[in-house]
């Protein structure tokens, strides 16, 4: 299988190709109902990670909202 | 109208900027801001922009100081406690230029638009994701600028959102979905008190220049107060968001979504 490399949080993972940012999150087994996620620079909105596919060294990063104050 | 001589001195530092100058400390002066929660964020903010001449500050929090907050909320002392924070920093701030108002109650769906209504920017530095999620519902409603900031032990958010100005960056649903599970606020874990100034400070700044009309849409920063690193990130609006993107229906569904998460 054709797979490509991407960046997520820093660290270098192989997915394969045609994978869905959701499919991509799932197989690192990140917790979905937790994290809002940013694509090179530009945040993508949660509704769309399930038809978004990763693409050759996307840099992805994920975290969590921040509520305190 | 001119400034009179007083103000011309005491915000001679303001005025020399020319992003700033005559006219914009005269917006400053005709501006209301509405303030979220008056903890770490809010008492900080209330001081610099009742301080930078703003002219209407309503304070909106229903809790009262405590012996723990004193870290990080030093407009508040010792002999505060058990007083509501509203009242003791309306009291300290309403000294100057600025009228303050308080509003000892804590801001839900059913009194959020009745709080914000009058208000041209409104604050959210409030210390849980439910309050949050009740402000932007109410400034998406009254489409009313907004600038949230958040602190949690070494991590910090900052943004704005202006449905009007820049509806394409949504709202703070589109970036944090209510059904998100969050599990820390300063009340649960730590923090220092200058991190929560950082982000209070860099609140206020970006409310001043939203105020005088200066760019500072668009952008979600995320500061690091381990590193010193800020990470500047381009704010997306999602076009299937339940509060911001479509009808009237939509907001209304996720108003009773969220009265009924309330009740359980």
């Amino acid at each position: 299988m054709n797979e490509i490399s991407i960046s997520l949080n820093g660290q270098l993972i192989q997915v394969p190709v045609s994978t869905s940012l959701e499919a991509m999150l799932e197989a690192q087994a990140v917790a979905l109902d937790s994290i809002a996620l940013v694509r090179g620079g530009e945040v993508v909105p949660k509704s769309t990670w399930s038809e978004v596919e990763c693409q050759a060294d996307d840099v992805i990063e994920i975290f969590g909202v921040v509520a305190g104050g | 109208m001119a400034l009179d001589d007083k103000a011309f001195i005491q915000y001679s530092r303001q005025i020399m900027l020319p992003e700033v100058g005559e006219q914009g400390q005269q917006k400053l002066m005709q501006a209301s801001v509405a303030i979220v929660g008056v903890g770490g964020l809010g008492q900080l903010c209330a001081q610099y922009l009742s301080a930078a001449g703003v002219g209407r500050l309503t304070l909106i929090d229903d809790d009262r100081v405590e012996l723990s907050n004193l870290p990080r909320q030093m407009l508040f002392g010792q002999a505060d406690c058990g007083q509501y924070k509203a009242s003791v920093a309306a009291g300290r701030l309403k000294t100057g230029d600025c009228q303050v108002r308080e509003k000892r109650v804590r801001l839900d769906d059913s009194n959020a638009q009745a709080l914000l209504f009058n208000a041209d920017l409104v604050l959210d530095c409030s210390d849980n994701f439910a309050t949050r999620h009740s402000v932007n519902r109410a400034c998406v409603a009254l489409k009313k600028r907004h600038v949230v900031a958040s602190a949690a032990q070494f991590s910090g958010q900052l943004m704005a959102f202006d449905l009007n100005e820049a509806p394409q960056l949504g709202c703070y649903h589109c970036l944090f979905p209510q059904e998100l599970k969050v599990s820390e606020s300063c009340s649960t874990i730590g923090v220092l008190g200058p991190m929560v100034g950082c982000m209070a400070s860099m609140q206020s700044l970006l409310a001043i220049k939203l105020l005088l009309g200066l760019p500072g849409l668009g952008l979600l920063n995320r500061f690091d107060g381990l590193t010193g690193e800020m990470q500047r990130l381009k704010l997306r609006r999602d076009p299937d968001c339940a509060v911001c993107s479509a009808k009237e229906t939509a907001v209304e569904v996720a108003q009773e979504t969220a009265s009924g998460d309330k009740n359980e």
